[in-house]
């Protein structure tokens, strides 16, 4: 029985969906901090100097700003290559609990081999950073120091010009990294799910053991997700009293639960996926904040 | 009575929770999904189209004798206007389809006659307008992209067992997808070409 329900457990974990890469498509690389160098085309002072304020700016508004650079991604586009970057990292504040997305996250890429370059910009910054500025940033200030090889240079004056527009744009207050994800749990399906288990356990172990058994699995659960107490212990009480009403009353469905699918858990059981961390300002890991791309920004090359 | 109530919704509730298991939650969000992403490529093919009078207004201001290709963006878009989609109807998803990638083209002729002209390349305003087009047609291929990988998810979900069966008794049918051939293209960068913009000339007969 425990066997059984540690499989029923195990199938209702989200389904990860597959993604099919090409392989001959350059992966994305981990998002390991604000400054990433794939190419080692900064010095570490440069790099320190960008990384501290791009650290800055989050603290003081909250939008996050990676750079991205690395040494070729042909034969794909300069723009695909970056969105496949930000859809990984979701830079920016997504949407969290009850607060609106912010999606103010901006990836700036470089291609060194390639002498490609990208600003892609979060939806909520698309009035800030028009695509225009965007572009005048690529051909006006980064590409022309660039082409004198100082990618130390270009990288932060354009950081600092982003960073300006960014500062001129009114945003929420910046995070403070708050543990707990609000959940909204889906009532329903949770109570439904415990009870035709326990009508599906009466028939092995008797009525009065499966609504004992269910009740202290739905309570379990609602605890699980998140409730506290004083939910978890009604829901408790209430499933074991449904079963035992339904199944005294030898109702129920006759083949409950059906084995071959069970609850996916669309709502109340997604809490581990990517927006929901904490914005990770502090403690020397950074990570993206949830936000969202809809293939704003511009391209150039130098 | 009252007991004979509860019990009906009880079983009402267990109905609902089988429902959920049977995938209908999953074809609501799914099918969601396809509507939002459907909303945001419409909105970025409108978006398109509102640059266009001012882009086609500042390339006459220096190229007026470029009439030809300036009245065929303009018709291009009129048609773009005039096409009623419908995202459950293949038909008029061709027909918008179409009329949108006549209106990528005329665009492309546009902006391939503007090289000739050094001044209007180099003026501020048309600058920052041909950086919005061009940041409006990456939205344009990623709001698609994300629509049929919202189709396709759709799809797949009402055509699988047992969702089959559940989607069948909700009317919820297969939704057509934009066609591949035209995702290929899109996907592509565009190719510029430096030669003449004019129809190549045919090849010289015997």
């Amino acid at each position: 029985m425990i066997a059984w329900l540690l499989g029923l457990l195990l199938l209702a974990g989200p389904l990860a969906p597959a993604s099919a890469q090409d392989p001959s498509l350059r992966p994305v690389p981990a998002l390991s901090g604000r400054v990433v160098d794939q190419a080692g085309v900064l010095q570490p002072a440069e790099r320190e100097r960008i990384e501290a304020a791009l650290a800055a700016l989050e603290q003081r508004k909250g939008a996050q700003i990676a750079v991205l650079t690395v040494p070729a991604i042909a034969p794909e586009p300069v723009a695909s290559y970056a969105l496949r970057v930000v859809e990984a990292w979701r830079l920016g504040r997504g949407q969290t609990g009850a607060a609106q997305a912010v999606d103010d996250g901006v990836l700036l890429l470089v291609v060194r081999d390639e002498r490609k370059l990208r600003i892609e910009v979060g939806r909520g910054l698309e009035g800030a950073i028009p695509d225009a500025l965007a572009k005048r940033i690529i051909a006006e200030t980064i590409a022309p120091r660039l082409r004198e090889g100082a990618f130390g240079a270009g990288i932060e004056a354009g950081v600092t010009d982003l960073i300006r527009l960014i500062d001129g744009e009114p945003l929420p207050a910046p995070w403070h990294p708050a543990e707990s994800p609000a959940n909204d749990t889906d009532w329903l399906a949770l109570i439904a799910f415990a009870v035709l288990f326990g009508l599906a356990a009466a028939r092995r172990i008797g009525r009065r053991p499966a609504s004992l058994l269910s009740g202290v699995g739905g309570g379990a659960m609602a605890f699980w997700q998140g409730q506290g107490l004083l939910v978890a212990l009604p829901v408790a009480v209430g499933v074991a009293m449904i079963v035992l009403v339904l199944a005294a009353l030898g109702g129920g469905p006759g083949r409950p639960g059906g084995r071959g699918r069970v609850w996916t858990g669309d709502g109340g059981w997604g809490g581990w996926s990517g927006g929901r961390g904490g914005g990770g300002s502090s403690g020397g890991g950074f990570s993206g904040g949830g936000g969202s791309f809809g293939g704003g920004g511009a391209s150039g090359d130098w | 009575m009252t007991v004979r109530q509860i019990l009906k919704r009880l079983l009402l509730a267990a109905s609902i929770g089988l429902l959920s298991a049977c995938g209908y939650n999953d074809i609501q969000s799914a099918d969601e999904a396809a509507q939002s992403t459907w909303a945001e490529v419409l909105n970025q093919y409108q978006r398109r189209a509102d640059l266009i009078p001012n882009l086609v207004n500042t390339v006459k201001g220096f190229a007026a004798q470029e009439m030809d290709v300036l009245t065929r963006v303009t018709e291009a878009r009129s048609r773009v206007g005039q096409v009623k989609v419908d995202p459950a109807d293949a038909e008029s998803l061709r027909r918008f389809e179409q009329a949108q990638r006549e209106l990528g083209g005329a665009l492309s002729r546009l902006l391939v006659v503007t090289e000739n002209y050094p001044q209007l390349k180099s003026d501020a305003n048309f600058r920052d307008l041909q950086a919005q087009l061009e940041g409006t047609e990456n939205r344009i291929a990623v709001a698609r992209k994300r629509h049929i990988d919202a189709i396709q998810r759709y799809n797949t979900l009402v055509r699988q067992f047992p969702v089959n069966l559940t989607a069948m008794v909700f009317g919820h049918g297969v939704k057509p997808q934009f066609t591949v051939e035209d995702t290929r293209a899109i996907t592509t960068p565009p190719r510029v070409e430096f030669n003449s913009p004019a129809p190549a000339p045919a090849p010289a007969s015997r």
